[in-house]
């Protein structure tokens, strides 16, 4: 019995490690260093690159550490909970950060001395993290206003022309946006290049976060009670019906947002375009632009145009937890994230990036060095700067991400033409009896 | 077993002295008309044919995975495919580049589940021993209780275990993960039931008159003669434990700590979903250790599943 | 010695050792040292039950108490509340909802599990069709079981996924030829769900009743054969009968594990999708307790509370279960004593 042998070595090697472990898990000190929880990997080397850099010679060590966005709000709640195990900064994302701002004096240090950097941000970000104590909690880094970015080849293939500007005007209305579609569904190339047509989208419910990112009405008002606003199921071109028009006449790939073959679809011929924010056109996809073996890719093939509406998707906000021993560098180190002229210009221009600096931005414009090669050499910040302009914080709450994705399956099952939503009405009282059995402290009308 | 040459003829077998069963069945199955034994060969193939299909069912959606990881995406979207391609060193490539902290998540699973299987271990059969080795009024009533206790679903206390953990200053440790491994009702009732069967008294009573300590003999006579039972239930333990998901799902914070069920779950919700081939790789990594545990010890753990015969 | 054999001689030991306490007392010559020993019993259960206390009983209390209170996301100061919650959590269909799928999941994957797991322990233990390799299968059904089921969710969900899964692509070859996204409807999820189950506990049953037919008292299988019943005879009306504490026995595990199944609903579509009146289509229980726990305003008082109805559920099902089965397994078996008399009578 061979296995005997390896299996009692085996334990005596655990108990051993037992031993050992309850003597290490005793002294855990944290102090000599500032800890910093971001949620992306390039973000996450900002600090490295342009902060905690040599020349700088901060005098402390920043521990950065990268919490995937779906881990971070619950480690975030445990941990204030616990008062365990906390960070000092936290990069927050727009569409969450809102329950901590709300709760902001039992979790968050006020930032009030920080208001007259604010001057040269877009107010919105500013007024999104101010709590209902009327203290500022927060800053934004960047702002987010959302795009539509299309394949060159494919605008040059199917309406002669390239140019953002032409192409805007095949896209500038939903009506627009859908006519152009079928156009794109039915064209092959001249040699049968698209045998299976092209999708405008991949995933339809991509429209979802410019719908619920154009509104002008958030989803609770000032009593607590669930409003809807109008855009999203009234007229033609609501957001029902769009998604409905997408799955219907197959103008769309039908895949999941964030799924494999979402994902797969920016390098393979197939998808004219995607709804991204300026982050996502590196993120999502300049990173995800070729396949594994680096046959395909549709590097350079990129332009981003207004599209149809104007929205916006994330956004990066800075918070210091409350009782932080590094108060005075914590707030230097939000500051800079949110301030430094020469980190958000460089940063912009490495990832596409839009700052929350109305002059930098505007200076970026002009500048060359700003023309994105993912995107052809196009320089984009023009477009960003008139999508950012029509941004409406107020919009934001503290529910987005849940009732967002709420509306976005009753708007699908609507599209799939399911029973349980045969008609819009359906499809919206039972979007309300999700919001209601949600557990949400919000009423329903 | 010793096989019936085939030369030798019915009547030959028939003189030999002893027959082995083997050899009763050869001649019987001789005996038997041909329509019989027709029946018996369809049956027969019948049978197998049904074991090969669960056999395939059963590995049939590791073996994709697996195929999977050696694809590149491109070849993932196009269609399934049976037979591996040769992209698994570039998949595998990608996925470092994904910083994925899978050795340390490793290595944290491998300490967790090995300390509390060497709690559970040892406390387990202290408990159970106590019942064989004494009496004591209310005795019965008590392994009453630990029956009773098997069947309380555990994961129901689960908040009040979650405050109870923040309350001690336990959160973001291992401590709430391996310490509860000490009462496990379950694996008292396998060493009860073990203990049943090949306890004997003698040695105890002889350790006793030679002065040893009820802990000492427990420790240094009776304990080591488990081994069979304890490697049994040591690897269904550690296999229990490693693939514990809600309790550091709840519990652990910090990246570091991280088990390695958790990194699958990891694969599914974030960013590095989008190369599908390195992904199949991350998954089929995640459960490669427990394919290679399986290699060696699959018997051991399917004899400890017919003995304890339940489930968690 | 065969696993198969140990297995036997394990649970025939059992069987003996109810009866062992009383003669094992008899046996000791000791009295003299009897307290002073015994009392090393007590202090070796000592550490079972003080961790049993504090991290079972306790929380388990704790729970209980929290589902009475206001005890919600952010807030500190807490106050008793009653039954609120658990008023709240009797009108939700969401919640209703999420126990009827635990149970349609489980009955989905328990039913046909064990009729395979029968069928198939009924082949692996015929004494007329001898088969090679059996250590082999059952190594390879058992295989599924110890995987970890997140990554087990995660695989499956790649493979159903539309439309680069492998099974997914599978299932268009074989019948299904419309182009759906199999997550977006309840009942393909709700299947699927059931069937991961399935795939990984299929052959832990079939071990477990191969187990308990083997340890079967082969002079019954003998006595029926020389009375000339058939195999079909022998299995239906020696061997099921004999093996029913252990299909209860797993029944009364399965359906308690059943009750609070967790990992793969919460990673496989973590509940979705959606359906009328704000349910659920693959939300179990336990999912649904752990959302509201964790997740949007941090409910844990109605968490508990929804905890503390799944405890109740769970008691009262493995009490009526025992219940049934005990009164029924001292009928049976005093049926087949009666029997094997009877035939011993006549042989003699």
């Amino acid at each position: 019995m061979k296995g005997k042998k390896i299996v009692s070595v085996a334990l005596s090697a655990a108990l051993l490690g037992s031993a050992v472990g309850m003597l290490a898990g005793c002294g855990e000190s944290k102090g000599d260093k500032m800890v910093y929880w971001v949620f992306d990997r390039d973000m996450a080397q900002q600090v490295t690159d342009y902060y905690a850099t040599e020349e700088r010679n901060l005098g402390y060590e920043i521990e950065v550490e990268t919490v995937p966005l779906e881990q971070m709000l619950q480690r975030l709640d445990n941990s204030l909970r616990t008062g365990t195990n906390l960070p000092d900064v936290v990069a927050l994302e727009a569409e969450t950060f809102k329950k901590y701002i709300d709760n902001g004096a039992q979790s968050l240090e006020p930032l009030d001395d920080l208001m007259d950097l604010t001057s040269n941000m877009y107010d919105y970000t500013v007024d999104a993290a101010t709590g209902p104590d009327g203290h500022l909690y927060a800053l934004a880094t960047n702002v987010t206003p959302g795009v539509f970015a299309y394949r060159r080849s494919m605008a040059k293939a199917v309406f002669g022309t390239d140019d953002p500007v032409e192409v805007q005007k095949h896209f500038d209305t939903w009506e627009h946006f859908i006519e152009s579609a079928r156009i794109l569904r039915d064209f092959h190339g001249e040699n049968n290049e698209y045998p299976e047509g092209i999708k405008v989208i991949s995933s339809y419910m991509d429209i979802g976060k410019v719908f619920c990112g154009n509104r002008s009405e958030g989803w609770v008002d000032d009593n607590g009670n669930l409003t809807i606003d109008p855009s999203l199921y009234e007229g033609e071109y609501s957001m029902m019906e769009v998604a409905k028009m997408l799955q219907n006449e197959e103008l769309s790939h039908e895949t999941t947002s964030g799924d494999g073959t979402w994902y797969s679809d920016v390098w393979d011929n197939k998808v004219f375009g995607y709804f991204q924010a300026t982050w996502g056109i590196n993120t999502n996809l300049e990173n995800n632009c070729s396949d594994s073996s680096g046959e395909n890719s549709s590097y350079g093939d990129w332009a981003v145009i207004e599209g149809p509406a104007s929205y916006f998707e994330g956004g990066t906000y800075h918070v210091v937890i409350k009782g932080t021993k590094w108060l005075d560098e914590a707030k230097e180190f939000v500051k800079f994230f949110s301030t430094d002229e020469t980190y958000m210009k460089n940063w912009a221009k490495a990832h596409g990036d839009f700052m929350n600096n109305k002059q930098y931005m505007q200076d970026l414009v002009t500048d060359e060095s700003a023309n994105n090669e993912f995107l052809g050499g196009q320089n984009p910040y023009s477009i960003f700067i008139s999508q950012a302009e029509k941004i409406n914080g107020e919009i934001i709450t503290r529910y987005d991400s849940e009732i967002n994705g709420y509306y976005e399956a009753w708007a699908t099952n609507y599209a799939e033409g399911k029973a349980e939503a045969q008609t819009i009405d359906d499809a919206i009282t039972q979007f309300k009896a999700m919001v209601e059995a949600s557990g949400l402290d919000i009423s329903i009308a | 077993m010793n096989e019936q040459p085939v030369t030798m003829t019915n009547e030959e077998v028939l003189m030999q002295e002893s027959l082995t069963e083997a050899q009763i069945h050869k001649l019987a199955k001789k005996q038997v008309p041909l329509k019989k034994r027709v029946k018996h060969g369809v049956v027969t193939t019948v049978i197998y044919i049904l074991c090969v299909l669960m056999a395939i069912v059963c590995l049939l959606p590791l073996w994709l995975l697996f195929v999977d990881a050696t694809r590149a995406t491109t070849q993932i979207n196009q269609g399934m495919s049976l037979i591996p391609s040769k992209y698994l060193v570039t998949n595998f490539n990608s996925l470092i580049e994904f910083n994925l902290p899978i050795l340390q998540a490793f290595f944290n699973s491998v300490f967790i589940s090995f300390c509390s299987t060497a709690l559970s271990l040892y406390f387990s059969t202290l408990t159970a021993y106590s019942f064989v080795a004494y009496r004591y009024k209310g005795q019965k009533a008590v392994w009453s209780v630990i029956l009773i206790l098997m069947m309380i679903p555990g994961q129901l206390s689960m908040i009040g275990f979650y405050k109870l953990v923040v309350d001690l200053g336990m959160y973001d440790t291992y401590w709430p993960l391996i310490i509860p491994a000490v009462a496990g009702p379950g694996a008292v009732f396998f060493f009860k039931q073990y203990f049943d069967a090949n306890f004997s008294k003698e040695m105890v009573e002889a350790a006793r008159i030679d002065g040893s300590s009820e802990f000492r003999t427990f420790n240094l006579v009776v304990f080591p003669t488990l081994a069979p039972a304890l490697a049994t239930n040591a690897i269904m333990g550690v296999v229990g434990s490693w693939n514990n998901y809600m309790g550091p799902l709840m519990l652990i914070s910090s990246t570091e700590k991280y088990t390695f069920p958790m990194l699958s779950q990891l694969l599914k919700t974030d960013r590095y979903s989008t190369d599908l081939g390195a992904m199949a790789l991350a998954v089929f990594l995640t459960i490669l250790p427990l394919l290679v545990v399986y290699a060696c010890f699959s018997r051991f753990i399917i004899r400890g599943v017919a003995i304890g015969g339940g489930k968690e | 010695m065969r696993p198969e054999q140990q297995a036997a001689a394990a649970s025939e030991a059992v069987r003996e050792a109810d009866r062992a306490p009383e003669t094992a007392q008899e046996q000791q010559p000791k009295k003299k040292f009897r307290w002073k020993v015994d009392y090393y019993g007590i202090l070796f259960i000592l550490p079972f039950f003080v961790v049993y206390a504090i991290f079972s009983l306790y929380p388990m209390i704790y729970s209980v108490a929290l589902s009475l209170t206001d005890y919600e996301g952010f807030n500190r100061v807490i106050s008793i509340i009653g039954f609120d919650n658990f008023v709240w959590l009797a009108t939700q269909p969401r919640f209703w909802q999420s126990l009827l799928n635990t149970v349609m999941i489980f009955c989905m994957n328990f039913v046909p599990q064990m009729l395979f797991a029968l069928i198939f322990a009924a082949m692996f233990t015929g004494k007329t069709y001898k088969m090679r390799g059996k250590g082999a299968f059952k190594g390879i059904y058992y295989l599924p079981n110890i995987l970890t089921a997140t990554s087990v969710a995660v695989m499956f969900y790649t493979l159903f996924a539309r439309p680069s899964g492998g099974l997914w692509q599978l299932l268009t070859k074989f019948g299904m030829d419309w182009d759906i996204n199999l997550y977006l409807m309840p009942w393909p999820s709700r299947i699927i769900i059931a069937f991961i189950q399935f795939w990984m506990w299929f052959g832990n049953s079939m071990i477990t009743l191969s187990a308990g037919i083997l340890g079967i008292n082969p002079s019954v299988f003998e006595a029926a054969q020389l009375d000339g019943a058939s195999q079909k005879d022998i299995f239906l009306h020696i061997t099921l009968p004999l093996i029913k504490p252990i299909v209860v026995y797993s029944l009364v595990v399965s359906t308690l594990g059943g009750l609070q199944v967790f990992d793969i609903p919460y990673l496989f579509l973590s509940g979705g999708p959606v359906m009328t009146g704000g349910r659920n289509a693959t939300e179990t229980v336990a999912v649904y307790i752990y959302k509201m726990a964790f997740t949007g305003d941090m409910r844990y008082n109605v968490a508990s509370a929804a905890s503390v109805y799944l405890f109740v559920i769970c008691m009262i099902v493995s009490f009526v279960l025992f219940r049934i089965t005990h009164s029924d397994e001292l009928k049976q078996q005093k049926r087949i004593e009666r029997r094997i008399a009877r035939r011993g009578g006549t042989a003699a």
